[in-house]
């Protein structure tokens, strides 16, 4: 058969064998396997021949073989119609790119053997030099085949091809889409095509359209870029800017935005039809600019009366259009934070009545759902409008109220009101899940809130007294609380409240020691009496509690004064006693201060009508216990055996005097008073309470003031803290970055104003922590 | 309840039960007391680290222990239990008085 011995070869004569098979190949006109056998080793032959092969000559008659096809091409074309160009080209171009391919695979020796071998040595020669140097001249037969093609038929009618393109696209674009548009995408691919060069990639046959194929054009497709892309896209800025000019005249905003939105997805599902895949975002692009950055002004002027309408539909279009705009949201999302700031505001305007903290929770409650439904609906969720959503509402929750002057926002009160509501055991029933939904709810506006810090003040207040009269719901929804908060603000807020919870159960257990201790006592002296006892030990500093003598304000103290002989009615001794021992013998170094003003006891009255029962705390308790054997007592002989005089003896009787158990011979009770048992007293209810003594109008207002005062103390302790800690970690720090980093470290607390960190650090300078240095405005820690 | 009428005078009343509380006219039934307990110490700041006895220590607060007790020595004076072990590895004197250290107590 076919020898691969190197032979010599009369080139002319195989040549012009070759020669027909080459052109007939290029016209895809059939050829039988044994001829293309023949070729194939024809074209051996000529490579290995004897004494010299006879490549290069080979590769030279090939390429005036192609160029003499392509001009008889060119001649053809160049006389067609323009309405047939397009189509005629297309089909010309279908054949010769299938034909290149296969007669690129007939002289495959050809170019392994010869156009690599001088392309490398060229390269290996000149390779410091490779730079410089023009790609080699020689090219793979296939690629060749393009290039001429390129070169010596596209370029004389490129003009008018890409003209006839850019009318059929502009005919699409106004709904006039062409029978043949296949043909024009195979037009613009034929661009691409013509400069792809990975022939052996490639599997002859289904060239036509592999997926992975279009990735590789967008390598080189400089022909394609500079002669037809460039051109359409100026043509398609033109287009869609004249476009939105007039729909702009025609169309209201609210149809404009539709009308955008359905020419963009027109235009991207024609760009994906006829355009390469890099051009596709090109085009949306420009579609974009021209159709909605050109003209967002028109927009933004109408999105006030969106949102305070509310027009979700035209805001959702509206939001679509300017997302891919680069800074496009901007107003939007300020427009929207204005309107649900206002909107919130006016939600907390006008509370009145009873109960204001649960009506200021839920208003704002119902303004941050409804917003933060728009949101998701109508902004995706956008980010931008999150933060703007926080804002408005962060704004809301802490308004000082106009008119007061600069007064702390009442939120942090509110919200602790609202919560210590909602914990407290009532006689309206609530379930557990809706319970927890409103305590989640609660964190929602807990996360707005400022003033954290005085938040807590309160929280651990109410929670102190629901702990210690025992009216919470459960303890279960009091830890699920303190795990919400410290969750929303971490360990160190909550430590306190948390241990409050902790000496609950602590004390729970203790008293339970402490009744079966008492039983084990009994059984040894069965004389000794105690009473039912259930004691509450509380870790100091954990508590907003103290003994009225450790309390400051000059009240407090006074009455401490009133207090400090008081005796103990003798049925409490004996088991204060025994627990003070009890206690001593669980733990050592400890010291234990008795809240009497706090600790309660249930009386029983036994010598009315009725067994009553009446709840009253230590003071009236031993007050009492004066009656027991007489029935008619002086203030002063009271006095005498209580040891508690002043004012707030009068407090305590007047409580006892109220709920007529004891009556007095004036009408208001002074210490020369005489009080009588009242033998016929009568009450509706069998058990009842007696109030706190001290309950006065002024006490709640106190508080307020107490609560104030303690936060700012405790504030300028944690700012003073922040500061030392920055300036201990950065030694040196100009005013300015320091003030911001104390902003950062402190809002999880409270928002420092301006005057109060100067305050601070200049307090730190006086206390030789930090010094100014020698620098305009820059501290310096002192260590 | 019973229907026993109960003079204030001290008269015996005819209860079935014989307990000698119930002849009073005010018969204490239930007792809640409510008491604050604290380290018994003379200084409540911890003179090493500076924070209040009742708090854990400085070391304790940035890496919880359930551990923070108050130790109290010969001299009286009384030191996180933490404060302390790290100081007497240095000194075994009372950083206040300076006498030998010699543990009294420790809280629990």
């Amino acid at each position: 058969m076919y020898s691969l011995k190197p032979k010599p070869v009369d080139f002319e004569n195989v040549w012009s064998s070759l020669r027909p098979s080459v052109v007939d190949i290029m016209n895809m006109k059939p050829i039988s396997s044994i001829q293309w056998h023949h070729k194939f080793s024809d074209v051996y032959d000529i490579c290995v021949s004897i004494p010299n092969p006879l490549s290069e000559k080979l590769y030279n008659e090939v390429k005036t073989c192609i160029k003499d096809h392509v001009k008889l091409q060119r001649k053809i074309i160049e006389n067609v119609e323009a309405e047939q160009l397009l189509q005629e080209y297309f089909r010309m171009w279908t054949v010769f790119h299938e034909g290149a391919v296969y007669v690129h695979q007939l002289f495959g020796y050809l170019n392994k053997q010869f156009v690599k071998q001088k392309r490398c040595t060229d390269l290996e020669n000149y390779q410091n030099y490779a730079p410089f140097l023009q790609a080699p001249d020689v090219k793979e037969i296939g690629c060749l085949a393009l290039e001429i093609w390129r070169e010596d038929l596209v370029n004389s009618i490129q003009s008018r091809l890409v003209q006839l393109l850019l009318i059929a696209i502009d005919e699409d674009r106004r709904g006039n889409t062409p029978a043949y548009s296949d043909v024009v995408a195979g037009v613009i691919k034929s661009f691409v095509q013509m400069e792809d060069h990975d022939f052996d990639m490639k599997e002859s046959t289904n060239k036509e359209s592999s997926p992975n194929k279009s990735k590789k054009t967008m390598e080189c497709t400089q022909f394609y870029k500079t002669n037809f892309e460039a051109s359409f896209l100026k043509d398609t800025e033109m287009y869609y800017s004249n476009l939105a000019q007039k729909m702009l005249v025609e169309l209201s905003c609210s149809e404009y935005m539709e009308a955008v939105i359905q020419q963009l997805e027109q235009e991207e599902m024609r760009a994906k039809k006829y355009l390469t895949e890099a051009s596709v975002r090109k085009v949306i692009e420009l579609c974009q600019k021209v159709m909605i950055k050109a003209h967002k002004e028109k927009l933004h002027a109408v999105c006030h009366d969106l949102i305070t309408n509310e027009e979700n539909k035209d805001l959702r279009n509206m939001y679509r259009l300017l997302k891919p705009i680069q800074a496009g949201l901007s107003v939007m999302v300020k427009e929207f934070e204005d309107y649900v700031k206002q909107k919130g505001l006016e939600a907390i305007s006008r509370l009145s009545g009873e109960n204001v903290p649960q009506q200021f929770v839920e208003n704002v409650l119902k303004v941050y759902n409804k917003f933060n439904d728009m949101k998701t609906a109508v902004f995706m969720d956008d980010g931008e409008f999150s933060s703007g959503l926080d804002k408005a509402l962060q704004g809301v929750v802490n308004a000082k109220e106009v008119g007061l002057g600069n007064v702390a926002a009442k939120a942090s009160e509110r919200l602790a009101r609202y919560t210590d509501g909602l914990l407290k055991k009532t006689s309206k029933g609530i379930s557990d899940t809706d319970l927890e939904t409103k305590l989640t709810s609660a964190i929602v506006i807990f996360r707005y809130i400022e003033d954290k810090d005085i938040f807590q003040k309160f929280y651990s207040k109410m929670l102190a007294n629901r702990l210690i009269t025992n009216t919470s719901i459960s303890m279960d929804s009091e830890e699920n609380m303190i795990n919400k908060l410290k969750q929303a603000c971490g360990y160190e807020f909550t430590s306190k409240l948390s241990r409050m919870f902790l000496d609950i159960g602590l004390s729970h257990e203790l008293s339970t020691q402490f009744e079966a201790h008492l039983t084990e006592v009994k059984k040894k002296d069965p004389k000794l009496e105690f009473v039912s006892t259930q004691t509450l030990i509380l870790q100091a500093g954990s508590w907003p509690l103290s003994a009225p003598q450790l309390a400051s304000g000059s009240n407090t103290s006074q009455t401490a004064q009133e207090l400090a002989d008081f005796r103990l009615p003798r049925v409490l001794q004996p088991c204060i006693q025994e627990f003070e021992e009890f206690y001593t013998s669980k733990h050592s170094g400890r010291k234990l201060t008795w809240l009497w003003n706090m600790s309660q006891g249930d009386i029983r009255f036994s010598y009315l009508d009725k067994q009553y029962v009446v709840t009253m705390y230590c003071h009236q308790i031993a007050v009492l216990m004066c009656f027991e054997r007489s029935d008619l007592i002086s203030v002063k002989q009271i006095s005498e055996s209580i040891g508690i005089t002043g004012d707030y003896l009068l407090k305590v009787l007047k409580t006892i005097v109220d709920a007529s158990i004891l009556l007095s011979d004036s009408t208001t009770i002074s210490q020369s008073s005489n009080l009588r048992l009242n033998l016929q007293m009568t009450s509706r209810r069998i058990k009842f309470r007696l109030q706190m003594p001290q309950i006065n109008k002024t006490v709640e207002k106190e508080g307020q003031e107490a609560v104030a005062n303690t936060v700012s103390q405790d504030r300028k302790y944690y700012m003073e803290c922040a500061i030392v800690r920055i300036m201990k970690t950065r030694k040196v720090l100009k005013h300015n970055a320091l003030v911001t980093e104390i902003m950062d470290q402190t809002k999880g607390r409270f928002m420092p104003d301006i005057p109060f960190i100067k305050k601070s650090i200049e307090d730190l300078i006086e206390k030789m922590y930090i010094q100014r240095t020698d620098q305009n405005d820059e501290y310096q820690y002192l260590a | 309840m019973s229907t026993t009428d109960v003079t204030v005078t001290s008269e015996d009343s005819q209860k079935k039960t014989a307990n000698p509380t119930e002849n009073r006219p005010f018969v204490l039934k239930k007792w809640n007391a409510l008491a604050i307990w604290a380290w018994d110490v003379e200084c409540d700041t911890c003179a090493i680290c500076r924070v209040h006895l009742m708090e854990e220590c400085l070391r304790c607060q940035s890496e919880p222990n359930a551990d923070c007790f108050v130790v109290w020595g010969d001299c009286n004076h009384s030191f996180h239990h933490c404060c302390m072990s790290q100081w007497i590895r240095q000194n075994n004197r009372c950083p206040l008085c300076q006498q030998d250290w010699v543990v009294q107590r420790t809280g629990k």
